[in-house]
């Protein structure tokens, strides 16, 4: 199969950025709730849940739960 | 609306009659006022397409919550976990409908042929350090396609060249999201080891592509 550049150097980027032992897309699903609980209460959550930190660096749909998540609970009056 | 405690969520979901069908009803009620927050940027609450999706979102939610009530652990809000059901069930919507135009086959079609390595380096550089550069690319590529599977450099292509979500790749390629995430991580080791194994140094590589 062909590749393309822009892929390689988009690769590069996230291979400097890979880590021997990640969080999956389910491991980050199951801490999700508290993960954006944390979030919305201004704790240092590279400190608390490193790992899912880094996985929602490497994982745009788990990126774009935690946003759409966190503007779900923004919007919620009992909160 | 009743504001109620992790534990009268659950024991009120649980109970039978009135309590039960007002706990129902409440739960409805918070995904969809829910939605149009969440789904901003995805999808307009006046678009037509809006209503329905927010109740089809509502409808599967409950089901959800009501079939894994066992599973939530309390470590959150109950209703953070509600939320993060009725995020995933309508983003999965989403993405499959964003995309459901779009074939395997049209993508892989549209592509230019064999991408020549001058085209990633910077034309208005110095032609020794284009030369670099090229080198450079010639030999990443050639660990990519020794390092990868078929398999992994056409989810990666998926992803990101066309910017498909994984989760829409994880279903063309009939496997599932997480599934495609290992496969990905498995990628990138390879060769980030292989990288390590040459002697490449991936902050000097980036400074081939840097240098002017
Ligand atoms: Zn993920």
């Amino acid at each position: 199969m062909d590749m393309p550049p822009a892929m390689a150097k988009q690769m590069l980027n996230a291979v400097q950025q890979t880590e021997e032992v990640e969080y999956s897309c389910d491991d980050v699903y199951r801490l999700m709730d508290e993960y954006v609980e944390l979030v919305r209460r201004g704790e240092d959550t590279s400190k608390l849940m490193p790992l899912v930190e880094h996985h929602l660096k490497m994982c745009g749909d788990c990126r774009e739960e935690v946003e759409a998540l966190l503007r779900m609970m923004d919007s919620d009056p009992q909160r | 609306m009743l504001k109620r405690t992790n534990e009268q969520w659950i024991s009120d979901l649980r109970a039978s009659g009135e309590l039960h069908e007002v706990a129902i009803k409440d739960l409805r009620d918070i995904v969809v006022s829910g939605l149009p927050a969440a789904l901003s940027g995805w999808i307009s609450p006046n678009s037509p397409q809006f209503e329905g999706l927010a109740e089809e979102v509502a409808q599967e939610t409950i089901l959800k919550v009501l079939s894994h009530l066992d599973t939530f652990e309390g470590r959150s809000q109950f209703t953070t976990w509600v939320y993060k059901i009725a995020v995933r069930m309508a983003l999965t919507e989403l993405r499959r409908s964003r995309w459901k135009d779009v074939s395997l086959e049209s993508l892989v079609e549209t592509e230019e042929g064999p991408a020549s390595p001058q085209l990633m380096a910077d034309s208005s550089v110095d032609p020794e350090v284009q030369t670099m550069q090229s080198d450079m690319i010639v030999r990443i590529q050639m660990m990519m396609k020794e390092e990868l599977s078929e398999r992994q450099m056409m989810a990666m292509k998926l992803i990101a060249i066309h910017r498909m979500p994984m989760e829409e790749a994880a279903r063309r390629l009939g496997s599932e999201r997480n599934a495609l995430y290992k496969l990905m991580h498995d990628a990138r080791l390879r060769l980030k080891h292989r990288l390590a194994r040459e002697g490449l140094d991936l902050g000097e590589i980036f400074a081939v592509f840097e240098s002017r």
